[in-house]
This record gives C-alpha cells, sequence and structure tokens, in this order.
C-alpha cells in the first residue's frame, strides 16, 4: 500500500445556523486519508460524522450549514476555496458518496441505466450516448448484479434493498473516483445482504485502489473493513488510531464503554452488558471543558473547565482525554 | 394442562392481495406458515430473521392484533385463537407490547402522564389518586424523573422515550411481553441501557418475553431459547447459549457466521448466501432455502423438511433434510 495522503482534513470546524442559536456540529476534526485505505468513521447518532463527510463535499444544507474553518486538502490543493463549477468537477471524479437509505438516493421515476448515465453525463460530458449505455451496463455488471442488460431497464421499486445498494455503488464508482465516502451503507441491509455489499466494495477496492471513508455506528463492520478509526463524540474527535491498536488497547473512556456496551455472540446469554450511564450532551448548550465528562467515571476537576486536546499515544494513535495515562 | 405457558401450534396467517377489476383475491402473502413452538413461564425467546421473515407477523399474531389463518394460540391454557374481542381485551391485561420506533409509538399531543394512565382508563383500573401513584411508580421502575409527568415525547431522547414505552407496557403488570424491535433503533450506549432494563424488570416482575430482532447478539443475549425465522418457516430452535456453537441448520450457520466481530485481529471465513430472500407471495417449493442454500440437493427442491430434534438433551429443533450431517464450519 502506497503510503502517500490523498485527502487531507485540517480543523474543521462546521455550524448550523438553527432558530436557537449557531450550533457547531463539527469542531476542530482532523483526519488524512493515504491511497487505497479505509478509515473509519465512527459515533453516535449527532456525533458529527456525516456532517464530516458533507462538509467534505461542501454538500451542506444551505443557507443554515456552513464551514466556519478549517481546510480540506485533496493533493495539496483546498477544496473549501474552489469556485462552484470545480467543485463539481471534483464531485463524482475525484471523491464520490454512497448513502444510508437507497431508496431515498436513488430517483423513483428514472429507470436505472439513466441514473447510472447520468453520472456520465455529468461529469464526463465527452461521452457519447451510446458508450454511456455500455459503460452502465459495464457497471452493474462489475457490482454483480445478474442480467444487466435487463435491468438498466428497470426501476429502482423492482430491485430489491441489496440490489439498490449496488446501484448506488455502481453509480458512485461510475467515474472511478479515488475516494469514496460511503454514509452507512449496510444499516439499513439485513446481516446476510450486509455481509454481500462489504465483499463487494472490498473487491472492488482491491481492484481499483480506491480510498474510502466508511461512516458507520457498527463496531463490528468498522473492525472488519477499516485500516484506520475515528471515534467521534459530540462534534469532536475522541479517539484516532489503526483499527488493530483501537480495538485492542483503547485509550478513550468513550472508546472503552462502546466497546464493553456491544453484546458480543460468544458471551454467555442473560448476563448484564456494561453500560455508558446518561446521554449525549444538547451541542447547544455544551459543558465547558471535556464534552464527555457527564457520562465519564474518571471525571476529575480539570476534565470540567479544560477541553482536552488531541494527543499523541505513540506516532499513530490519538486521543483526546486529559487522563488517559492513568486509565 | 399443557407445561407451557404459551404455546402456539401450526400457526398461519396469510395476507390477501386483492386485483384486477373485481378486485377479487388474486394472491397471497404467505407471512407465517405453519409456526410451532412453547415459551415456558419466566423465559424469553428471541425470534430472528431477516426483513419480511414474518417474525413481527408473529408476534401480532400472538397478542390477536391479527387473526390468525390457522392454527391455534393457548395462552396460560386458554385458546385464545377464537376469543370475542371483549374477552381478549381483558386478557390482554396480562400481554402487551413494546415496539420498534418509540417515536411513533407514543402519541406525541399527549404528555408521559397521559400515556401512562390510558392503560388504567382503558381497564377501568383505581381513582385518579390511585393512578397518578401508580404512574409514579411506574417512572421510577424504568429510571425516569417524575418531573417527566409532564413533558410530551417530544422533548425526551430516543433511550428516554423508550423508556415511556417500557413502562406503558408494564403499567398493568402483564406477564408476557411482546418486544418488537426494541432496540434496533438506538445508539450502541443507550441499546445497552435498555437491554439491561428488561432484564431487570423481567427478574422483578417474573415477565416472560417474546423479544423479535434482526440482530443475533442481541437476540442471543437477552434469550434463553432463539427461533430462528425464514420466510415464514421456524429453521430452527435453540438454545442461545449454543447458537455460536452448534446451529445446525444452514441458513444459521450463514446468520451467525455473517455478523461483524467487533475484533480486527479475527478474521473468520464468511458464509456469503448468494442472491436475496424470496417473496413471500411466491415461496419457493419445498424448502424455503433451498434457492439460496449452498448444500442445496434434490430432495430439497421438493420436500419441505420437519422440525425433528437433534439433541439427547433438551430441545433442539432443526429444519433440515441434512441437519448434522452438512459442514460447521464455525
Amino acid at each position: 500500500m502506497a503510503e502517500e495522503t490523498l485527502l487531507e482534513i485540517k480543523n474543521l470546524v462546521t455550524a448550523f445556523q438553527t432558530e436557537a442559536g449557531t450550533i457547531r456540529a463539527v469542531e476542530d476534526v482532523s483526519f488524512s486519508v493515504k491511497k487505497g485505505q479505509t478509515i473509519g468513521l465512527v459515533g453516535e447518532s449527532g456525533c458529527g460524522k456525516s456532517v464530516t463527510s458533507l462538509s467534505i463535499m461542501r454538500l451542506l444544507p444551505k443557507p443554515f450549514g456552513r464551514i466556519e474553518s478549517g481546510e480540506v486538502l485533496l493533493d495539496n490543493q483546498d477544496l473549501l476555496k474552489l469556485p462552484a463549477n470545480e467543485m463539481q468537477h471534483i464531485r463524482g471524479n475525484r471523491i464520490s458518496m454512497i448513502f444510508q437509505e437507497p431508496m431515498t438516493a436513488l430517483n423513483p421515476v428514472h429507470r436505472i441505466g439513466k441514473q447510472i448515465g447520468e453520472a456520465f453525463m455529468l461529469h464526463q460530458p465527452e461521452m457519447d450516448e451510446r458508450t454511456i449505455y455500455k459503460e452502465s451496463i459495464e457497471m452493474l455488471r462489475q457490482v454483480g448484479i445478474p442480467a444487466p442488460e435487463q435491468r438498466v431497464q428497470e426501476y429502482p421499486h423492482q430491485l430489491s434493498g441489496g440490489m439498490r445498494q449496488r446501484v448506488m455503488i455502481a453509480i458512485a464508482l461510475a467515474c472511478k473516483p479515488d475516494i469514496l465516502i460511503a454514509d452507512e451503507p449496510t444499516t439499513a441491509l439485513d446481516v446476510t445482504i450486509q455481509a454481500q455489499i462489504l465483499e463487494l466494495m472490498k473487491s472492488l477496492q482491491t481492484a481499483s485502489g480506491m480510498a474510502i471513508i466508511f461512516i458507520t455506528h457498527d463496531l463490528g463492520v468498522i473492525a472488519e473493513v477499516c485500516d484506520e478509526v475515528v471515534v467521534m463524540y459530540a462534534g469532536k474527535i475522541a479517539e484516532k488510531a489503526p483499527v488493530c491498536d483501537l480495538f485492542q488497547s483503547p485509550k478513550h473512556p468513550y472508546t472503552q464503554g462502546l466497546l464493553s456496551a456491544i453484546p458480543k455472540l460468544e458471551n454467555p446469554p442473560k448476563q448484564k452488558l456494561q453500560t455508558i450511564e446518561g446521554t449525549v450532551p444538547d451541542l447547544m448548550n455544551l459543558p465547558a471543558g471535556c464534552r464527555f465528562q457527564n457520562r465519564c467515571s474518571y471525571m476529575e476537576a480539570p476534565c470540567q473547565s479544560q477541553s482536552p486536546l488531541l494527543e499523541k499515544v505513540n506516532s499513530t494513535h490519538f486521543v483526546s482525554c486529559h487522563r488517559w495515562k492513568e486509565i | 394442562m399443557s407445561e407451557y405457558f404459551l404455546e402456539v401450534k401450526n400457526l398461519k396467517k396469510h395476507f390477501p392481495i386483492y386485483g384486477g377489476v373485481f378486485l377479487r383475491q388474486i394472491a397471497s402473502v404467505f407471512a407465517l406458515d405453519g409456526v410451532s413452538f412453547g415459551i415456558k413461564k419466566g423465559e424469553t425467546i428471541g425470534l430472528v430473521g431477516e426483513s419480511g421473515c414474518g417474525k413481527t407477523t408473529l408476534g401480532r399474531t400472538i397478542l390477536r392484533l391479527y387473526d390468525p389463518t390457522e392454527g391455534e394460540i393457548y395462552f396460560q391454557n386458554v385458546n385464545i385463537t377464537q376469543l370475542p374481542q371483549k374477552k381478549m381485551q381483558s386478557m390482554r391485561r396480562e400481554m402487551q407490547m413494546i415496539f420498534q420506533d418509540p417515536f411513533e409509538s407514543l402519541n406525541s399531543r399527549h404528555t408521559v402522564r397521559s400515556i401512562l394512565e390510558e392503560p388504567f382508563i382503558i381497564h377501568k383500573i383505581g381513582t385518579h389518586k390511585e393512578r397518578e401513584k401508580k404512574i409514579d411508580e411506574l417512572l421510577e421502575r424504568v429510571e425516569l424523573p417524575s418531573s417527566a409527568k409532564d413533558r410530551y415525547p417530544h422533548e425526551f431522547s430516543g433511550g428516554q422515550r423508550q423508556r415511556i414505552g417500557i413502562a406503558r407496557a408494564i403499567a398493568l403488570e402483564p406477564k408476557l411481553i411482546v418486544c418488537d424491535e426494541p432496540v434496533s433503533a438506538l445508539d450502541v450506549s443507550i441499546q445497552s441501557q435498555i437491554l439491561n432494563l428488561l432484564l431487570d424488570l423481567q427478574q422483578s416482575m417474573g415477565l416472560t418475553y417474546i423479544f423479535i430482532a434482526h440482530d443475533l447478539s442481541v437476540v442471543k443475549h437477552i434469550s434463553d431459547h432463539v427461533i430462528v425465522m425464514y420466510l415464514g418457516h421456524v429453521v430452527e430452535f435453540i438454545e442461545a447459549k449454543i447458537i455460536n456453537q452448534n446451529p445446525l441448520h444452514p441458513y444459521t450457520q450463514a446468520l451467525v457466521s455473517a455478523i461483524p466481530i467487533p475484533d480486527p485481529t479475527i478474521k473468520k471465513k464468511k458464509i456469503i448466501l448468494q442472491g436475496d430472500v424470496p417473496s413471500p407471495i411466491h415461496p419457493p417449493s419445498g424448502c424455503r432455502f433451498h434457492t439460496r442454500c449452498p448444500y442445496v440437493q434434490e430432495i430439497c427442491k421438493n420436500e419441505i423438511p420437519a422440525l425433528t430434534n437433534h439433541s439427547s438433551d433438551g430441545e433442539h429443533l432443526v429444519a433440515c433434510h441434512f441437519a448434522g450431517e452438512i459442514g460447521n464450519s464455525l
């Protein structure tokens, strides 16, 4: 695997304007994606993982969402400073995205073929219609859809959930992007179908060498597909580490809590699970200091006043906790 | 007298599909197609399977929220299959339900007080004062502050809302609760809180649960026995503690192996099933699973396998022609 940094996110801050005031959904998030690597963004609802990905694509809902500061560097070029038409060229060709709910992401009144073709028309306008049609069929074949010649003529409702997600992947990969952002691509699917989709994504990655930013709340999926993991909590990075480090020696109390809260198949039934008490703080009135303090069993005076910085555990493992050395 | 608290015999539920010019019945959805099992008092039975396998239909038919097409349901040795609505209503004091989506199952225009008071009003229990006291007790039981009474559902987080749903279900001190995917809409850290609460309530109130979920590790965690369903059929009835070690049906084996394990050092070999679940309108002939089964033989396409016992001690029922013979690669 080439150790070449493809995408770098530096100190990203994204805010939303609401009736009650401004909330910062993402605050000071930095990470980088290397070529061919899969990076996992994990966290609970509202932790800012999807907003991070929308910020990278510059697809925040307007006019409420706004990137306040930070940089998103793709090959050292800041995407946040690009004019809209150049950004349009980056989307699809360099970075593309798949979403959680394939039924809402696909247009129900257009045939599958047209929707894949649209990706080519928008991002590679030099292609003629016949090539587009051929390429669309080829894409469907690549994502493992049987009888693609017939499927291009069908509408989304004629396909099952797993098939629709395959079509979404086909659209996203149509223009052979360098980076694929997958926002909970398997959450709406059954486990046996999820296994199929994960397998497909892995084999497509091996074939094309693209990088994947994989957003999910399922730590099992993270363990299976990712090389590196970013754990987010209430808009900030709690911990960042290579996947084996994170699961074997989690440093942040939140990561530790999450890992012990999952029911595991090898454990005997009817045992009490460990829990993280309480709930995620409201982004409108965040506590001063560490955002995890109200649920943390290691909380001390400095946690209530000072925000912890992302500290280095070793060259690849970072944690944002005042007391990580002791716990 | 049967030893079971709840017994289901050959239960079928077919939903008609109407069509054509005269809106005649043109087909049926075979949601449940001959399901039998029994639960002992204080036990939890987990129902797992993929979307459309009939697990929710089974849960609802047991409570008679759907009328069964065929078969019998015995609750505490009373046949409730044909019970008239009036009698069924008083029966429902003892059987309650917790729903998946705590956002949709609570009336957003009612305060928590009126949501929790309603079961008492319907069943004409207690005076206003007594009910008020009951509501306080219920909130304490599900670990919510009593100040929650005057607030509306939207003021609570998903986990707290699920607690309100649970409080409503246990209000009349039922004996059986059907939990329909109670934790699938929740985050991991909240999910574990709710699972612990359900376990606590079961111990303190002696509840019997039917726990429906698609996540096998959650089901295993809370159940004594697990029923694996596929397209309206029970394919395996197994003790929860051995489900990851000794599943005998190829579908259960595939389900177990498809669960992503939160440990990157374990690289297990997965059984990846091809294709999708067939439509329950046109279920395959013979064994329902034969279209996706890696071990399919000629007999599977023609004959429906019966549920047979495969354990010397206790119950381990499997519906497969080749149970015990096919590779258990786990």
